[in-house]
């Protein structure tokens, strides 16, 4: 016997094996299919029902934020405080400086001085309508039946075929045809799915795909980054084999920090910091450059729309002043220079949704797809958002990095 | 032609998800499930769970099933894609368990043709889970290399690479067993 009439005869009880053989029904297998089926339905229903109460959440907070009256959110106008902070002191007896007149150091227009001073120096731009300045360092879930309990025999096949052989081989000959018929079919959409090169492509994926995105992210103004995290529901549209379109809702947690000298007269440095939440409406075009059934690569961009549901802001300056004191002793006059650091702090925030901002960023991003099971992906998504215009009510230009962690399904 | 009669009424009951025909259908179509899930599973415990997923998809997808075609067809298409399924996932663990090759004296290269089916299903079993799998979606179920590569995400060369090993290892594994199996 050589080699092909082995195989032949292998290949034959093998198909014999697959075609005729059943195994003795196991007592208790529907039993256990039942709970098998429960659990599996129970798991589904959390799944949904978290992600239904995630989106919930989540539209609440947006309706709240956005129909919050006005008033809570503010405060009067105005109010910058000054604490003096004494770090050095210099005492030059029976010296006046001629280039300070003292008039001015003790004027009592002084604060309204400073604030003039402190508008000028900001490199930010200042508040406009609906802005206020407020206060400093605000803290803010068997029935037994005989008859089917029976266990059925391996013979019970062919009690269920009264006419044996022949309806045996009717069937083979329907599997035949069947088998060429699908042969038939996917031989055409293997040749639909073919790429130029003549290769063959993987089969297609659902039309649309929801995700669930969750991602840490450092955002920078100028030099200093912040650390801070987004997340949200996207939905991934099929567009070609190849193409997609992204779009979605994610809230993103904006932090920012600068710090730089204080060019003016006297001036020490000038930082400042904002906290922001805003909404995220990106509409991105993807590609994906490989079609394997569990793995897969692309490339994603586009632009970003943002709504800012928060803003609160922080600008701190510092800077010294010369203080002229005048003491008598021994009935000689002194005069005490001292100099003295100040610092000014003020807070400012703006009403939910004032600032809209539609195409303000460049969205640019890699990614890698995880098959988990048939119907679920996981995706690691390294990503860079580069600003095309200021946003915010201080109009700052915040380069956002991170890496995007999404299940899609 | 009553029990095809019979069988396409429970088909019919079972989309209305009456309970005590899916109980019927499940205990009639049982034991062919699991012996296709034996051919595809190493243990009884993973194809008991292909089984089960199995009838799952049949149960929630019997709808679709065109009463024109042969139920019992269709009903083993989805097994073996619920097993297909199975070896994707168990395939990173099992894909380099590649026993070595065996050594067969000659006067036991005929018995082939002298094994039992049953017999049959244990030596496709020993063998690696990439090459049986790809053997039997090849030679039984009638898929083409392309089909497998794509289902199996391997390239259509390595799948035939794997049905020319395998058939080489059941060349070889025969004899031995048949020497186990019968003294």
């Amino acid at each position: 016997m050589d080699n092909v009439e082995k195989d032949n005869v292998i290949i034959q009880k093998a198909r014999d094996y697959l075609d005729n053989r059943s195994q003795p029904y196991i007592e208790g297998a529907w039993e256990d299919f039942v709970e098998f089926r429960r659990k599996r339905k129970r798991r589904r229903i959390c799944l949904k029902y978290g992600i239904g109460a995630a989106a919930c959440l989540s539209a609440l907070f947006i309706t709240f934020r956005a129909f919050q009256p006005e008033g809570e959110s503010f405060q009067p106008d105005g109010e910058t405080t000054i604490p003096p902070v004494i770090t050095e002191s210099h005492i030059s007896p029976g010296t006046a400086r001629p280039d300070i007149p003292l008039a001015e150091l003790y004027a009592p227009e002084k604060h309204a001085a400073t604030q003039r001073y402190l508008n000028k120096g900001r490199d930010f731009v200042p508040t406009t309508r609906g802005a206020k300045i407020v206060d400093v360092a605000d803290p803010l879930a068997k029935k037994d039946n005989p008859q089917l309990t029976k266990p059925i025999d391996p013979g019970s096949e062919e009690e269920l075929d009264r006419n044996g052989k022949e309806e045996m081989r009717t069937e083979k000959t329907e599997r035949k045809d069947v088998l060429k018929e699908r042969d038939k079919l996917k031989e055409q959409e293997r040749e639909n799915w073919k790429d130029p090169s003549g290769r063959m492509l993987a089969t297609s994926d659902d039309k649309v795909r929801i995700g669930l995105n969750i991602s840490p992210t450092v955002h920078s103004a100028t030099s200093n980054a912040a650390f801070a995290f987004s997340g949200g529901i996207t939905a991934d549209i099929k567009l070609t084999r190849s193409l997609f379109v992204t779009t979605g809702l994610l809230a993103e947690h904006q932090q920012f920090s600068s710090s730089r000298p204080n060019r003016e007269f006297m001036g020490i440095d000038k930082s400042f910091s904002g906290d922001m939440v805003s909404i995220d409406i990106p509409l991105n075009i993807g590609w994906k450059f490989t079609h394997h059934p569990n793995r897969n690569y692309y490339i994603v961009g586009g632009v970003s729309s943002l709504a800012y549901v928060s803003e609160n802001y922080q600008s701190t300056e510092r800077w010294q002043e010369v203080v002229e004191h005048v003491r008598e002793s021994g009935g000689e006059e002194f005069v005490e220079y001292e100099v003295v650091t100040r610092e000014a702090t003020s807070t400012e925030s703006a009403a939910p949704f004032q600032n809209f901002h539609p195409f303000g960023r460049l969205n640019l991003m890699v990614g890698v797809e995880q098959k988990i099971n048939s119907g679920v992906s996981f995706h690691v998504e390294p990503y860079l958002k580069i600003p095309l215009s200021g946003v915010g009510d201080e109009a700052i230009r915040i380069t956002t990095g991170g890496v995007n962690f999404k299940v899609s399904f | 032609m009553e029990d095809r009669g019979a069988l396409f009424e429970t088909i019919r009951k079972c989309r209305h998800k009456d309970r005590k025909s899916e109980e019927l259908l499940y205990k009639q179509f049982f034991g062919y499930a699991l012996s296709i899930a034996l051919a595809y599973c190493v243990n009884r415990e993973d194809a008991m769970e292909v089984v089960h997923d199995g009838f799952i998809k049949v149960f929630s997808n019997i709808a679709r099933y065109d009463p024109s075609k042969s139920f019992r067809n269709w009903f083993r298409a989805i097994i073996v894609n619920t097993a297909i399924d199975h070896v994707r996932r168990e395939s990173k663990e099992e894909f380099f368990k590649i026993p070595d090759a065996l050594q067969v004296p000659d006067d036991k290269a005929n018995v082939i043709s002298d094994l039992t089916v049953d017999e049959i299903l244990k030596v496709i079993q020993h063998l690696p889970m990439n090459e049986r799998t790809v053997f039997l979606l090849y030679e039984t179920e009638g898929f083409s290399h392309e089909e497998i590569a794509n289902k199996l995400n391997v390239t259509s060369s390595s799948s035939r690479v794997y049905l020319a090993r395998a058939k080489k290892r059941l060349r070889e594994m025969f004899p031995i067993f048949f020497d186990i199996q019968h003294g």
